[in-house]
């Protein structure tokens, strides 16, 4: 019998663990939980258990509509009774929407099947491979945003989520790379960069989102330059949703009692 | 009982058959190694992308024997990590082929089936070589 390969383990019932960082609101008072980024693990002890390989591999095996679908999946089972007062952002390829035409309406019937109001969520756009020149990209960001789905552009700066991505994509959060944001506090050109995106983002009529704030020091730099939604280990790492609740009670919903 | 693997011991092994993975990570393992495995030639690279390894092992032919995917790990090795020793292993090791293996700057090839030890002896070899 042939051993199955990463991608079909992957693509098993059960084969994508979904963990939970929440994205908080920073000002005055304490920070306000605002939204929960899903994100995806493979099987544990799998070369797919860390993040950065399993992407990596999926996009290697050009498999990235059929993952995103799988990852989306797991993300709303395991996270889409969170109590609605958090949005679930999750992530999704550029290309998929690019040549899965299919995938907005699967995503509309899935809400309808997991009883989710697609209306709680953000579909945070990446793309790591070549710019996307593509009429199905747009047509299908049009047809999530009649689900009612909010857009934000990730990882702006790093890779192929470029200016002309900001400018296609008209999202409406902007997500800062750690790249920018971890070690800015200490390092005038990586702020430079972080205070003028930021500021890009925000006259382009985004929200915008730090990641990677790991300690207070980055979040000084990221609230001085007027950001005001942070994510990152100094409020609380990717955790499982048992642990969400434990560290967030006003999350829990009977779903998750029983 | 395995010996903790050592600082700077970090293996990858990529090999499509499941039972030279299997015994190669066990030996290897139980010799002070800490062992990732690949069983195929984008599970390779995926690590090879994010991982740093004192040596990589690969097969020659991946997928069943029906390419040469054991190259194009061992090119994104050599770009990526040059430091990386690597070994290339192979049923079909022909003296054009080692020739040819030296020319893209690989370190060893050993023709299969090779002794678990004698994989174990090249690689401290070549290690403490990169070492010295």
């Amino acid at each position: 019998m042939t051993p199955r390969t990463l991608l079909q383990r992957l693509l098993e019932p059960g084969g994508l663990q979904s963990l939970f960082q929440p994205i908080y609101a920073v000002g005055s008072g304490a920070p306000k939980l605002q939204a929960l980024e899903a994100l995806t693990r493979g099987p544990e002890g799998s070369n797919g258990a860390k993040a950065d390989v399993l992407f990596e591999y999926v996009r290697l095996k050009k498999a990235e509509a059929a993952v995103d679908r799988a990852c989306l999946a797991a993300a709303l089972q395991t996270g889409g009774h969170l109590a609605r007062g958090a949005r679930l952002a999750l992530n999704l390829h550029a290309s998929t929407l690019a040549r899965d035409r299919a995938f907005p309406r699967f995503l509309g019937d899935l809400c309808a099947r997991l009883a989710v109001d697609p209306r709680r969520l953000t579909c945070e756009i990446l793309e790591q491979g070549p710019a996307l020149d593509s009429a199905g990209f747009q047509v299908a960001l049009g047809e999530l945003r009649e689900l009612g789905v909010r857009i934000a552009l990730d990882d702006l700066g790093v890779g192929a989520s470029n200016l002309r991505m900001l400018l296609e994509v008209k999202p409406d959060y902007v997500k800062l790379d750690r790249f920018f944001v971890t070690g800015a506090a200490a390092d005038r050109s990586r702020a430079a960069v972080l205070e003028a995106m930021s500021l890009l983002a925000r006259r382009l009529g985004s929200d915008v989102v730090a990641e990677g704030v790991e300690g207070p020091a980055e979040l000084d730099t990221v609230t001085g330059y007027g950001i005001k939604l942070v994510q990152g280990n100094l409020f609380c790492p990717a955790v499982t949703v048992a642990e969400l609740c434990r560290r967030e009670p006003q999350l829990l919903t009977r779903h998750y009692a029983a | 009982m395995s010996e903790q693997p050592r600082q700077g011991r970090r293996l990858l092994v990529v090999d499509d058959e499941p039972m030279i993975l299997s015994a190669l990570h066990e030996y290897l393992t139980g010799r002070g190694f800490a062992v990732d495995c690949a069983s195929e030639r984008e599970e390779a690279l995926a690590l090879v992308a994010h991982v740093r390894y004192a040596a990589v092992i690969a097969d020659l032919q991946l997928s069943g024997g029906h390419d040469a995917g054991g190259l194009e790990v061992v090119a994104a090795v050599r770009e990526r990590a040059p430091a990386t020793r690597v070994v290339l292993c192979s049923s079909l090791a022909s003296l054009e082929l080692v020739r040819g293996a030296r020319a893209q700057g690989i370190d060893a090839v050993l023709n299969k089936p090779t002794p678990l030890a004698d994989v174990a002896v090249c690689l401290e070899n070549l290690l403490a070589g990169a070492a010295a």
